[in-house]
């Protein structure tokens, strides 16, 4: 499963908007029951996790049929999406001593009969004054992406 | 699940669970919360079934054997007893299902789906659900980035810009009562009244020739932290009651990240201060569990030093005023508030007196992140 979002540095202004590509190989279609894209907030730290999401995007069995790109000589199925969205002006990313607040774009395939594949890339929401102090060539970092089988 | 093989620890339910430890697999879980709570559901209907039918169709109903030494109706047929044990059943059927419900949408979707549904219902509450296109696309909740105005996370401003004040544009509220104060003079009322019950079962039982020695030495030792408890109380009530109001008033609210405000602090009593602080703090607050315990903890992350005055003498007709400017630092995180974690501004006055004990009274604002620059139209 592969992620792309709009910006490569992954520096969201608050309120702004964000495009999500997505595309899934390897998994027949047919076996996709559902796949769920969210743009979420979490807590991170000593206390328990908040979550907050932004935006939540479910796509049921019958979307993707319509959405096969290829199936390439290895016999590998993908099948390609994309999402649109504006995000929220709060609350924008901290790291603290207590407290992280941290945005990521999740996305989640489930499966029939068989566990949930979820992917997550993390990006930076910040405020619109700050976008340019973010972005010197410095601080340009690149997005992780983290697959976890749950 | 994939780390290494852990110890299963012994079950024993009545030790005190620390830590993420769980008794049972996730599975097993599942299972023992479906059987329980559909126990409880079907309990809940049986009842009510029983009750309905015992109140409405009595006739109908076969007789009940009668107890020996019993006489009258069996007890679901008086009104009050059906009362009673119709909204039991009601209740165990609610919760029963409820829960059930609960848990099976907790199972079998993820956690992202569950905070949607929970926000969906939300807006149901308020009136203001939209149901946007359910067929191809899933479906997609409008959320709060549809609105500029709306913040998630951010606590409301409402409380503290209700009050206008009369130098400055807004008197802010004080933190709520100090929990202190209650939970000592609580303490101190319920342990007084425990012992005073104490002395009267001591002195009744004396007057008829009775003598407890056990409860009258318990009475000594008990009655020493009685008064102890007593002197705390007074001293907390003196100190609350005897330094005056502080008045907090402000520009403007809530505040931006670098930007100036005026602030008017006045503090009112009969006292002489050492010295009289003013601070605007930044606090982490974040809550979780630990075992059964719930613990919160707290970390200072900002502090400023906005002020501060020495040697007052403040009386009812001399009160100690001070005009100060807030200057935020650009790039500070701004207010938030969610279920488990918080990150909360306040203006902190603190005082050193030389009669009373030291007082800090904290007056909460709400910092907002910078405002969108403003999009200016071609024309």
């Amino acid at each position: 499963m592969n992620v792309t979002l709009c910006n490569a540095d992954a520096l969201y202004c608050a309120g702004g908007p964000m495009a999500i590509g997505v595309s899934i190989n390897g998994i027949d279609p047919s076996e996709i029951a559902s796949v769920e894209c969210s743009v979420l907030w979490f807590t991170e730290g000593k206390g328990d996790e908040d979550l907050g999401v932004a935006n939540f995007v479910r796509r049921g069995r019958h979307f993707w049929d319509s959405r096969i790109v290829q199936r390439n000589p290895s016999d590998q199925w993908r099948v390609e999406d994309r999402v649109e969205c504006r995000l929220p002006p709060t609350p924008l990313s901290y790291r603290g001593h207590l407290i992280t607040v941290r945005w990521c774009v999740r996305l989640r395939v489930k499966r029939d009969g068989a566990d949930d594949v979820v992917t997550q890339v993390p990006f930076h929401l910040v405020a619109p004054e700050q976008i340019g102090h973010f972005r010197s060539p410095m601080s340009v970092r690149q997005t992780g992406v983290d697959s976890v089988s749950v | 699940m994939f780390g290494p093989p852990t110890k299963r620890s012994k079950l024993r339910p009545w030790s005190k669970k620390r830590g993420d430890r769980t008794l049972a697999t996730q599975l097993g879980a599942l299972a023992t919360e479906t059987v329980y709570y559909t126990s409880v559901l079907m309990v809940g209907v049986f009842g009510l079934s029983l009750v309905l039918a015992l109140r409405f169709a009595p006739s109908r109903m076969p007789s009940l054997p009668q107890i020996p030494g019993s006489s009258g109706a069996p007890p679901l047929h008086t009104p009050i007893a059906a009362w009673i044990f119709g909204i039991l059943f009601l209740a165990a059927i609610l919760v029963g299902a409820g829960r059930l419900l609960y848990r099976l949408i907790r199972e079998s979707s993820s956690s992202e789906y569950r905070h949607v549904l929970a926000s969906r219902a939300g807006r149901f509450r308020g009136k203001t659900i939209d149901f946007v296109s359910l067929e191809d696309e899933g479906f997609r909740p409008r959320n709060d980035s549809d609105d500029p105005a709306k913040m998630p996370g951010v606590p409301s401003i409402s409380s503290a810009t209700e009050s206008p004040g009369e130098r400055l544009r807004y008197r802010l509220a004080p933190a709520s009562a100090s929990v202190d104060l209650l939970g000592i003079t609580s303490l101190a009322l319920i342990w007084n009244s425990s012992w005073f019950v104490l002395v009267a079962i001591a002195v009744s039982g004396l007057v008829r020739g009775i003598v407890r020695p056990f409860l009258i030495c318990l009475l000594v030792p008990s009655g020493l932290i009685g008064w102890w408890l007593f002197r705390k109380m007074i001293g907390r009530i003196r100190s609350s009651a005897g330094v005056g109001p502080t008045v907090v008033e402000i520009s403007d609210h809530p505040l931006h990240p670098g930007e100036t405000y005026d602030l008017y602090v006045c503090q009112w009593g009969r006292m002489k201060l050492r010295r009289l602080s003013v601070r605007l703090v930044c606090e982490e607050e974040t809550c979780y569990r630990q075992g059964t315990d719930v613990r919160t903890e707290r970390h200072e992350a900002m502090s400023i030093e906005l002020g501060s005055m020495k040697n007052l003498q403040v009386d009812p007709h001399n009160a100690a005023e001070q005009q100060l400017q807030v200057s935020l630092p650009t790039g500070v995180m701004h207010s938030l508030c969610g279920r488990h974690n918080a990150i909360r501004w306040r203006i902190e006055i603190q005082g050193k007196s030389r009669q009373w004990p030291s007082f800090c009274r904290s007056f909460p604002v709400v910092v907002h992140p910078p405002p969108p620059p403003i999009r200016r139209s071609p024309r």
